[in-house]
């Protein structure tokens, strides 16, 4: 078992570092979509400030959003998922392999880079902690909601729209909770951060057995 | 004989619908070791959904009794990873099937030497498709569905894969193949025809 899940994770993660438009895409996106807010606010520096913690998050948001529609679609256009079942593969290593992967490629990189464009956008070292935290918390949050619906639109025909009028009402709250949290860290207010933290300990158990279960209905 | 010598399959009055359509209707047929099931049909006959429905994929109504729960499967998609190199490919389903043998025979016979290390997008039809008995050789399961195995395959490798299967039968292994071409299986002696029109 243990073997297995290296292989996978090792398979997984060459897959990211060297397929260009697994998650490098998905982080150019981010930047590309993260310079919008300064050349659209250009003369109102108050505006950009007030405003830089929710868009660095809708960044993050629509970044992570992307980069969903490619978790599944090659194993299953190419028959992979159906060799893994038939062969008796454990779909909770295949499932958990790739959430870790999802959240280390387009996670983690976005966490890394977001206090960088906090200071770029208000100009101040002000609630780093509180973004880098509210992130932490935020990012396996959506990539663990993502993948039930990564695996639900599996083969459906217009499958990239389908996937983000599904998964965006879901991301909503992960995105309030996380500008909240990152804007009331300085009142030494953690609340949010235990709601977040809450609502990922339930998504670490039962997110991925709701994906194995629709991964499997989608091979029929 | 590598295997044993119980009948690796029984299937009695097997009915199936996938989306509320009815696909084949009581299907009955048995597999002993050694032995070869064709199956005949035209296209959307349902040969596919069959394999896929004796392979556990689709829920089927009637009895399906099975002395082993593993199966080699051979289908239309070959389960390849574009990115990866053929190496890559044998090493990870190696480890997969925890084959305890070397693949270098395996590459032998199917010549793949050469493509080693190149990127399997790079491959033509049949090169992928060798790849896919090659990952079949390495289950080793007694029971093997093969999906139209020779279709668009040249002479060469056609026969390269005719050969594969009489091995496994001279081995005891048995073999359920879905073909609307009649290959040439004149050595396997158990050879039963299911028409499912």
């Amino acid at each position: 078992m243990t073997k297995l899940f290296f292989l996978f994770l090792f398979r997984e993660s060459k897959g990211y570092l060297f397929n260009t438009n697994k998650s490098w895409f998905a982080l150019a996106f981010f930047l590309l979509c993260i310079l919008i807010f300064p050349l659209s606010l250009e003369d109102s520096e108050f505006t950009l400030k007030e405003i830089s913690i929710s868009s660095i998050w809708i960044c993050a948001l629509f970044a992570n959003l992307i980069s969903l529609e490619s978790l599944f679609k090659d194993d299953y256009e190419n028959g992979s998922l159906l060799q893994y079942h038939i062969n008796k593969v454990p779909f909770s290593i295949i499932v958990i392999t790739k959430v870790i992967c999802h959240w280390v490629f387009t996670g983690v990189p976005i966490i890394i880079l977001s206090p960088i464009f906090l200071i770029f956008l208000s100009g101040s070292y002000e609630n780093i902690l509180a973004l880098f935290l509210s992130l932490l918390l935020g990012t396996p949050l959506f990539s663990l909601l993502g993948i039930p619906f990564s695996a639900l639109t599996l083969g459906a025909t217009a499958r990239a729209p389908m996937l983000i009028f599904l998964t965006i009402p879901f991301y909503l709250p992960v995105i309030i909770f996380g500008v909240l949290s990152a804007s009331s860290f300085s009142n030494g207010s953690f609340s949010e951060y235990y709601f977040m933290s809450a609502i990922l300990s339930i998504g670490i158990i039962f997110l991925p057995y709701i994906t194995i279960k629709i991964l499997k209905e989608s091979l029929k | 004989m590598l295997y044993e010598k119980k009948k690796l399959l029984e299937v009695k009055n097997l009915s199936c619908k996938r989306n509320y359509k009815l696909i084949f209707k009581n299907i009955s047929f048995s597999l002993e070791p050694g032995g070869v099931i064709f199956i005949n049909g035209n296209n959307g006959s349902g040969k596919t959904s069959l394999l896929l429905a004796l392979s556990g994929i689709l829920q089927c109504e009637g009895i399906k009794k099975m002395s082993q729960d593993q199966i080699g499967y051979v289908g239309h998609k070959n389960a390849l990873n574009e990115t990866e190199t053929v190496r890559e490919y044998l090493y990870f389903w190696k480890n997969i099937f925890s084959y305890k043998y070397d693949y270098n025979h395996i590459v032998k016979y199917f010549q793949l030497k050469s493509l080693l290390d190149m990127q399997i997008s790079m491959l033509s039809f049949g090169q992928k498709k060798k790849l896919s008995f090659s990952r079949l050789k390495m289950t080793n399961t007694q029971l093997w569905l093969l999906d139209e195995p020779v279709s668009g395959l040249d002479q060469k490798t056609k026969l390269l894969i005719l050969k594969l299967i009489n091995q496994h039968t001279e081995n005891g292994g048995g073999v359920i193949i879905t073909s609307h071409q009649n290959l040439n299986l004149n050595k396997i002696k158990n050879i039963k025809r299911v028409n499912i029109d």
